[in-house]
């Protein structure tokens, strides 16, 4: 059987960690959880999730300071990172810091249906699977 | 040391749109996760889907709220750069892209070569996005949209056309004003009567103009003339909020030089 692929939901509101991870779950993966920055970045490198959704405000540490502290991980620098936040689309100096983290995307949680955003996950997961030689 | 006002305002209502959203985001992402469930009778299922739709206009709702305010309260920061039109018509319109295959609507699009002009991106795109939400809603099933860029003098038109339920004559002079609502749309389709009074806001602070033909079960056509020299820069406290749902590429650093 193949092995399942982890994804690490690191976000502040419980409510939202949870049910994201129970969909996540239904969709066929496992999922890890974090409930602010330093216990994403702890987490993450103990586990070598396959990708991770990162909100950014959140108490302890923020998301783009846990990303930063990710990326100088000599695994955590090619981790894959989508960007889920509810700050506005063109909060612009928080977005200008964070795009030399290289996330693979931002997307407003608000506008996001969980199922759109599991189709999200499977698209980022199948471009970045190696190909069979 | 201290910070500035204008930086405590900023974060201020950045904070404030960010809490506002998030509470909704809970009960709609629980919603959805209710619904993903069998055994709910159809009675229970509907309740489940008008709650989730209300969530959602009550997210538009806020997102409109704060850029109103910001706006009437002069708060608002002015970014102008150059754009491209087409750009920007192309990423609203793929947004709505669910609802126009859902309800067959036929999409006709034109565009000039080359729709570049110096205005501030997020004004223009919350000014289409309702524009779009309104021609979508409003257009019944199998009917038609178009949007026409077209050159003018010292500017460019956008003209969107819907074959929608139309604006009854007699509230023509009403359009633009705050919590308009056609009468033959109240209580058959859902709205909160703010969109276009916002997008006359934003499209005077453009420097634009917004006018609109409308026939009664025939349909609605806005067009709005926008300089190609807009505003100037206008260092505000806040931004306008855009109801995105991906961030597709940073905002600009800097506005560019004027094209010769």
């Amino acid at each position: 059987m193949a092995t399942k692929q982890t994804i690490l939901i690191v976000e502040d509101e419980a409510g939202l960690r949870s049910v994201l991870g129970d969909i996540l779950r239904d969709a066929g993966y496992q999922v890890l959880e974090a409930a602010n920055g330093r216990e994403g970045v702890d987490t993450a490198v103990k586990n070598r999730p396959d990708l991770i959704l990162l909100d950014l405000l959140m108490p302890v540490m923020g998301g783009g300071d846990a990303l930063k502290k990710l990326r100088k991980d000599t695994w955590g620098k090619k981790v894959p990172v989508m960007i889920l936040t509810n700050l506005s689309a063109n909060d612009e100096q928080l977005i200008m810091s964070m795009v030399e983290e290289r996330p693979v995307c931002y997307l407003i949680k608000s506008s996001w249906q969980m199922r759109d955003i599991v189709k999200k996950v499977q698209e980022t997961l199948n471009e970045l699977k190696p190909v069979a030689a | 040391m201290r910070w500035p006002k204008r930086h405590i305002q900023d974060d201020f209502t950045s904070l404030t749109a960010h809490q506002l959203r998030t509470l909704p985001n809970i009960i709609g992402w629980d919603i959805e996760s209710l619904l993903m469930q069998q055994g709910f009778t159809p009675r229970q299922r509907r309740v489940l889907e008008n709650i989730a739709e209300t969530n959602t206009r009550m997210v538009d709702l806020i997102d409109t709220m704060l850029n109103i305010s910001r706006i009437e309260v002069g708060t608002v920061s002015v970014t102008p750069e150059m754009i491209d039109i087409r750009t920007v018509i192309k990423e609203e319109l793929s947004q709505f892209q669910p609802v126009i295959t859902q309800k067959k609507i036929r999409v006709a699009t034109t565009y000039p070569q080359g729709c570049w002009l110096q205005t501030d991106v997020s004004f223009l795109r919350v000014i289409i996005q309702n524009l779009l939400s309104n021609a979508v809603k409003y257009t019944p099933e199998g009917g038609r949209l178009s949007i026409k860029v077209a050159s003018a003098k010292k500017g460019f038109t956008i003209e969107i056309t819907d074959s929608g339920l139309g604006i009854p004559r007699h509230q023509h002079s009403k359009v633009f004003t705050r919590l308009f609502r056609a009468d033959n749309v109240s209580g058959t389709v859902t709205g909160n009567g703010l969109g276009l009074y916002l997008v006359k806001l934003l499209v005077s602070y453009l420097h634009g103009k917004i006018h609109f033909t409308s026939e009664e079960d025939h349909g609605t056509s806005f067009t709005i003339f926008l300089p190609l020299k807009g505003p100037r820069r206008k260092l505000g406290a806040t931004k306008l909020t855009i109801a995105e749902k991906i961030i597709t590429s940073p905002p600009a650093k800097s506005v560019p030089k004027k094209n010769k």
